[in-house]
């Protein structure tokens, strides 16, 4: 097999790396926030009435059981190609994680916490604002960051319906069993994404520093 | 001696039986929906207007051959993972070793198809076929099952371990008739989620040639016939819920009605 | 023992004199247990001579290493240096597996295998001793009816369908079933509310008098060693035994003031529990008020102070069998409490009536107790 070395590849194809890096990390960090917010709003609306919280939670799971091939494939003819496809189906992938831990996080605050809470006059929005999702930001942070993971690697699978970023490097590398490139790619392509995972990771460990309440950090 | 019946009881009313039924109503619920999906869809296809190369594509032939390959290869792949990740977690929670078992919890989640997408392009270039397939899909499962066998075993409560060890259980028994028992729902339920990851990760080693309904999304989109894709990705999808709704069957199954 | 709401339950005392024994002796012989990279040793050189049949407790204040003493003697602990003889045997000669097979083990988080039927938990043992079917299946029975739980009912449910004072039973029943001579018991009543605690302990106390195992008993709670224990140990760190004796001694004279720190306040009244009315003379009937409630003869003088100052009395009719058979009077216990004063100092030499907390002078109104205090006062 007659490819570049490795890091001449690297030098070589800069540009157009740079350039994929950098779209697949923004779109996944677009895609996060979009989780989150609506993972979370929905938990908050439903993370009391146990028949909901079940009813949410079993049709998302089901939703995750189906495989991301599976899901783009069904709805590239509904939505197109691209992003069109992409970003609703991961965005329906990165709830999941969110959801659940909202949901739990925010029943697992203490009831006598609660009650005394209720008993010194807090109405039900300023219990949620200022004691629920205080406590329970730890377990929703977890949450977060299992999606982030689950989102990079979704939009680098999404590259075979033709969401642009790294995933078009392993895709085709895929497709080119053999090619002089192929070797490059995949590791090119592989290397990125596993940067990305890390950047956002660490970003995570990071917000959980800053953001937990002083009497929870452990 | 008096008797239960004339007992009254100072301690609180015991607690019933969690699950008296083993089956539910409500577990058919997805084997049904999967039914009807691919019922309506094998009609649509009958229907559809589709030309010679997609009608090809989705002939009930070739439905029917991917499907089994693709059932075969994520069989094998979960019995491996099983063989290798079970005795391993085991191995790990053994005093002697005990302490890699953090090293192999903080790993984090290796389970991104993306790496696994990287992994099949280089081995690829080297050797195609069933078994590179299945084993590279088996080495990315590994890590998840081997977490939850050790945090099964982990969980199991410390004064029943100590009870069985203070009652004089060998080591051996208290493996096999303690730990292993309680641990059983974690490892399957662990199990499961294998089971799933390798049905959405078979497709992405179809150029290595192994089979599987892979066969029919690829070459869709690269031919750019959608009713082919969407053929294709209804048929893995129902795969996916089928066999996830069988593990949870089995998952039960195997649980001991104590804990159930 | 029985899982009835009986009206009171009597407290039961050992009886006093000989007993036939159905344990063996232990022997704890200079044993130490010392974890590497620690100052001081947990367990350090205990010595300590438990007769068949006694139910020994280990007091002590939390991490005195009462529990690690006691789980050396079924080697779920190895110690670093010393003996530890089984009815002679040394324990690390043999190999330990087999050795807890035959010895009781009960445990405060009481550790029944939840996925194992009732019937299935309380057979392990006999299980893995290779008994023949048939002889479980009646032992199992036997030993459910004798903590009070129906086989009929109980044999085939499962732990979590159990609450946990039914549970504690199982575990009793589960560690009597091979009939073992010792039994390691590690604060087995301390999961369960108050009132089902005593019940417990009551029940096991029958039971004990049938069976006559040697039992070490480990416990935090004061007040249960004094009721269970034929000989207490006082534990402090390292396990250092601040004294080992009956009840009665370790109330009435506390070696050091570690041992009547544990004590605490109240010595004296404990100690009329474990007395009852058969030890007094009575006078006769007539002597007592009319229209209030007689005692029986078995209640302890604790329970006939207490009944006497509720009512603020000082004589009380005795019943027993359904008649009247004499009257008991203030007077009496306190008399009899000079009894046992006199008893202690005999045998200490007079260190009783000094660790005695200091009575006030003046406020002692019989001039005979003074002057038997002054008698004993060496000055």
């Amino acid at each position: 097999m007659d490819g570049l070395p490795f890091p001449e590849y690297l030098s070589a194809f800069r540009e157009d790396l740079i350039g994929g890096f950098q779209r697949h990390f923004l779109l996944s960090v677009y895609i996060l926030v979009v989780a989150t917010a609506v993972g979370m709003i929905l938990g908050m609306l439903v993370y009391r009435n146990k028949l909901a919280a079940a009813a949410s939670i079993g049709a998302l799971a089901t939703w995750f059981t189906i495989p991301s091939i599976a899901l783009f494939g069904l709805f590239v003819p509904i939505l197109g190609f691209g992003l069109g496809t992409g970003i609703p189906v991961i965005t329906m992938y990165g709830l999941l994680p969110v959801l659940r831990n909202t949901i739990a996080g925010l029943n697992s605050v203490d009831s006598a916490t609660l009650d005394s809470a209720r008993g010194i006059g807090m109405g039900r929005f300023r219990i949620l604002w200022q004691i629920e999702l205080p406590l329970a930001w730890p377990v929703i942070l977890a949450g977060i960051r299992v999606s982030g993971q689950l989102i990079v690697g979704l939009v680098a699978i999404a590259a075979y319906v033709g969401v642009i970023g790294l995933g078009e490097l392993l895709f085709s590398a895929l497709q080119n069993l053999g090619s002089v490139n192929t070797f490059n790619q995949a590791v090119a392509g592989t290397l990125l994404v596993a940067i990305i995972a890390l950047l956002l990771d660490a970003a995570f460990v990071l917000v959980r520093r800053v953001s937990t309440p002083k009497g929870l950090r452990v | 001696m008096t008797t239960a019946t004339e007992q009254v009881a100072l301690d609180v009313q015991p607690v019933l039986a969690r699950r008296d039924r083993l089956f539910v109503w409500t577990d058919l619920l997805i084997p049904l929906l999967c039914v009807v999906v691919v019922v309506s869809e094998l009609f649509y296809l009958s229907q559809a207007p589709l030309d010679s190369i997609e009608r090809d594509l989705v002939s009930n032939a070739r439905i029917w051959e991917y499907t089994q390959q693709h059932i075969l290869i994520t069989i094998v792949i979960v019995v491996l993972v099983l063989a290798v990740a079970v005795p391993l977690g085991v191995l790990i929670t053994r005093r002697g070793t005990a302490w890699i078992a953090p090293f192999v919890l903080g790993f984090g989640n290796v389970g991104q198809a993306a790496p696994i997408v990287g992994l099949i392009a280089i081995i690829g270039s080297f050797a195609v076929g069933f078994w590179p397939v299945v084993l590279i899909i088996a080495a990315f499962s590994i890590l998840p099952v081997l977490r939850n066998t050790i945090v099964g075993i982990q969980q199991v409560d410390v004064g029943v371990k100590d009870a069985a060890r203070g009652m004089g259980m060998s080591p051996r028994g208290i493996l096999f008739g303690v730990e292993l028992p309680l641990a059983v729902p974690i490892i399957a339920a662990g199990a499961r989620t294998s089971l799933v990851l390798a049905v959405a990760v078979v497709p992405l080693g179809t150029d290595l040639n192994a089979g599987g309904l892979g066969r029919i999304v690829f070459p869709a989109i690269k031919l750019d016939r959608l009713e082919a894709l969407v053929a294709g990705a209804v048929f893995i999808a129902v795969l996916a819920l089928l066999i996830d709704w069988l593990g949870g069957i089995a998952q039960r199954l195997l649980t001991p009605r104590g804990i159930r | 023992m029985s899982e009835s709401a009986a009206t009171t339950t009597e407290p039961t005392t050992r009886p006093s004199g000989e007993r036939e024994a159905g344990g063996v002796p232990i022997v704890l012989d200079g044993v130490t247990k010392k974890y590497p990279g620690t100052d001081s040793a947990a367990v350090d050189d205990i010595h300590l001579d438990i007769a068949p049949g006694d139910i020994v407790m280990l007091v002590g204040p939390s991490g005195c290493g009462k529990t690690t003493t006691m789980r050396m003697i079924n080697r779920l602990i190895e110690p670093t240096s010393g003996r530890i003889l089984i009815d002679g045997e040394d324990v690390l000669s043999l190999n330990d597996v087999k050795l807890r097979r035959t010895i009781g083990y009960v445990i405060q988080q009481i550790g029944l295998f939840p996925h194992l039927t009732i019937e299935s938990n309380v057979s392990m043992v006999p299980k893995l001793l290779g008994w023949d079917k048939a002889r479980i299946a009646t032992r199992v029975e036997e030993m459910l009816s004798v903590v009070g739980l129906d086989p009929a009912e109980f044999a085939h449910r499962y732990p979590r369908q159990l609450s946990g004072g039914q549970q504690q039973r199982v575990g009793v029943a589960r560690a009597l079933c091979a009939d073992p001579p010792i039994m390691l018991m590690d604060e087995p009543f301390g999961a369960v509310d108050p009132i089902t605690r005593t019940k417990l302990q009551d029940e096991f106390l029958n039971l004990q008098q049938r069976l006559h195992k040697t039992i070490v008993f480990v416990t935090h709670d004061f007040d249960e060693a004094v009721k269970m224990g034929d000989k207490i140990a006082v534990l402090d760190k390292g396990s250092r035994i601040a004294q080992y004796a009956s009840p009665e001694e370790i109330l009435t004279s506390p070696a050091d003031d570690f041992v009547s720190g544990f004590v605490g306040h109240g010595a004296t009244l404990k100690r009329l529990q474990l007395e009852r009315l058969d030890s007094l003379d009575l006078h006769p009937a007539d002597v007592a008020e009319q229209g209030v409630e007689p005692l029986p003869m078995r209640s302890t003088l604790h329970d006939v102070l207490d009944a006497m100052i509720a009512d603020g009395l000082d004589a009380v009719q005795v019943v027993d069998d359904g008649h009247i058979v004499g009257t008991v009077t203030l007077e009496d216990l306190l008399g009899r409490v000079r009894e046992l004063r006199a008893e202690a100092d005999a045998r200490t030499g007079g260190a009783a009536s000094e660790s005695r907390p200091g009575a006030t002078p003046g406020t002692t109104p019989d001039p005979e107790l003074e002057a038997g205090q002054r008698k004993d006062d060496p000055t």
